[in-house]
């Protein structure tokens, strides 16, 4: 186990370590407020993500882990700093770089009035890619991979379960096969049980895929279990990055396991310890 | 019946039987006041009298409910294309929002029946100059209530749409409009009752000048006959007139929303 302090970065033992997947330099966000005062909502932030690590920003509600997702994504742009995928800017890589991003929502941002199959075939869909030969394939080959039955797959949202719901988001996110996950809490509304399912869904899908995952959660446990290393954030800084390494395969018996007690009582005292706003 | 048993399973029939019990009430004390205080027919006539005039001249009012029918249906069918249309300009920015909405309100503000007399020196006393009135008093619902439709889009949906880079066109066809359905379906709701009144409103100008004999036109030329019972039994077809356009926009309510999300109600996690 590897503490160390975020202000600088440490270089991940992964593989492809000198060219992150994901970097942000020195990025800041201001909003204007109701008032119409500035208010900044991130504070000049690093952050260096490698390919194939499973990064996960946890930290209070709003501290900012939103809205750093969302600059990731390409869906807001830093009032200041720069968001470089694979070493290029969204100015230099422009539609091709979006493509290799996909992001899943805290609800799972169903289209009502279309069924699940429609729902997951959307990305494809606005790509034009809905009727190549493959596409069909890869659609159904998701629905299967996240555990929905052929039956489920003409039913509506409104027909499914919170947790069938979620599965079908996840799958409409792998359909375009992106290098990059971006997840914002996507498991807060669903009960333990569902939620070490689906974390034990999306670790198989990552470790199939190999891409890059950026996990928002205020949840210690899910963060623990499901990160390679976990970004301490606290009003709109990263204060701590915490580096996993454990020893053994992440199975329901490794959250009763000593290992993991560690890491959680360190992620604990990490999170209580930098975390100084009250609300 | 017992009261335990009323308990158990409330019953039905009062939900039905109680009105009508208010309605013959209604019709009796009509009927002996007007005999009683000796009222004279042109004034009110007695309820008996506006039951035989309706018999008498059914055909006449069918047709006249048939015409007003398909004026205020046709009215409420431009309203509801022109008013999409409008609604749909309208989501493209808020600059076009800005600089056309307070014409709409305008729209809404402005006396139907004062701009009625000048529809009809333009257009007519024909069957199109009535649906135009019938349009014009019943867009605004739908104008209002399908921009909001189209512009109250959950982030997520909105968000996910942006990682895709759809485009404008995308975003309107897959995301906006069928989201905007249901707020469509709540404005036609509103506006067919206005349909109709802009209909009848319609009718009364056009008058029997035309070969145009609707539900209004029946009622100026009885006025002008001093027919008050046949009046009164053309209102009452005004009045059914309206029931059933709004069951018609209730029936295709229930049918299009069961159909867009098979019976569920909109989106809600968990």
């Amino acid at each position: 186990m590897s503490v160390s302090p975020h202000d600088q970065p440490t270089p991940s033992t992964k593989p492809n370590a000198a060219q992150p997947e994901l970097e942000c330099r020195d990025v800041a966000m201001e909003f204007i407020n109701s008032r119409g005062f500035a208010e900044q909502v991130l504070k000049d932030l690093n952050l260096r993500v490698s390919s194939g690590e499973i990064l996960t920003l946890l930290g209070p509600s709003g501290c900012g882990k939103s809205t750093l997702l969302r600059i990731l994504a390409g869906l807001l742009s830093p009032t200041k700093g720069d968001v470089l995928v694979q070493g290029q800017s969204f100015q230099q890589g422009g539609r091709t770089l979006k493509d290799r991003l996909s992001f899943v929502f805290q609800e799972p941002a169903l289209l009502p009035w279309r069924t699940v199959w429609e729902n997951v075939s959307l990305p494809l869909q606005l790509r034009r890619k809905q009727k190549t030969a493959d596409a069909k394939e890869s659609i159904e080959h998701w629905l299967a991979m996240v555990g929905l039955s052929p039956k489920d797959w003409s039913k509506k949202p409104g027909q499914l379960s919170g947790g069938m719901k979620m599965r079908a988001s996840i799958a409409r996110a792998m359909t375009t096969r992106p290098r990059i996950l971006l997840m914002d809490e996507p498991f807060a509304a669903l009960d333990d049980v569902l939620r070490s399912r689906l974390n034990d869904l999306l670790l198989k899908i990552v470790a199939e895929e190999k891409c890059t995952v950026v996990f928002v959660t205020h949840n210690i446990t899910e963060a623990v279990y499901m990160s390679d290393s976990i970004a301490i954030m606290d009003q709109g800084k990263l204060s701590e990055r915490l580096e996993i390494r454990f020893t053994e395969p992440r199975t329901k018996e490794l959250r009763s396991s000593p290992d993991f007690s560690r890491y959680y009582a360190t992620a604990s005292a990490s999170l209580f310890r930098n975390v100084t706003s009250d609300e | 019946m017992s009261s335990t048993t009323a308990n158990k399973q409330p019953a039905v029939w009062p939900k039905f039987l109680l009105p009508i019990v208010v309605f013959l009430v209604v019709l009796l004390t009509w009927e002996m006041l007007v005999r009683w205080l000796g009222i004279h027919k042109v004034i009110l006539p007695p309820p008996s009298d506006v039951a035989s005039e309706i018999v008498r001249e059914r055909w006449t009012l069918l047709r006249g409910a048939w015409i007003t029918l398909q004026s205020a249906a046709a009215g409420l069918l431009c309203s509801a294309i022109i008013g999409s249309l409008i609604a749909m300009f309208f989501s493209q920015s808020s600059w076009l929002r800005l600089s056309f909405y307070p014409y709409v309100i305008f729209l809404q503000t402005v006396p139907i029946v004062a701009i009625a007399p000048l529809l009809i020196l333009w257009f007519g006393n024909e069957f199109r100059t009535v649906v135009l009135v019938s349009c014009i008093i019943s867009i605004f619902p739908i104008i209002s209530n399908v921009t909001s439709g189209l512009l109250s889009i959950n982030e997520n949906l909105r968000d996910l749409f942006r990682m895709q880079s759809a485009n404008r066109w995308q975003t309107l066809m897959k995301l906006r409009i069928p989201a905007a359905i249901p707020q469509l379906i709540l404005g036609l709701r509103v506006s067919c009752g206005l349909a109709v009144i802009g209909a009848i409103v319609g009718e009364f100008f056009v008058g029997d000048r035309g070969a145009y004999e609707g539900l209004g036109t029946i009622i100026t030329a009885r006025q002008g006959n001093l027919k008050t019972a046949s009046m009164i039994g053309a209102v009452i077809a005004c009045t059914l007139l309206g029931l059933v356009l709004l069951s018609c926009v209730q029936l295709l309510n229930r049918w299009i929303l069961r159909r867009w999300t098979q019976g569920v109600g909109f989106e809600s996690d968990n």
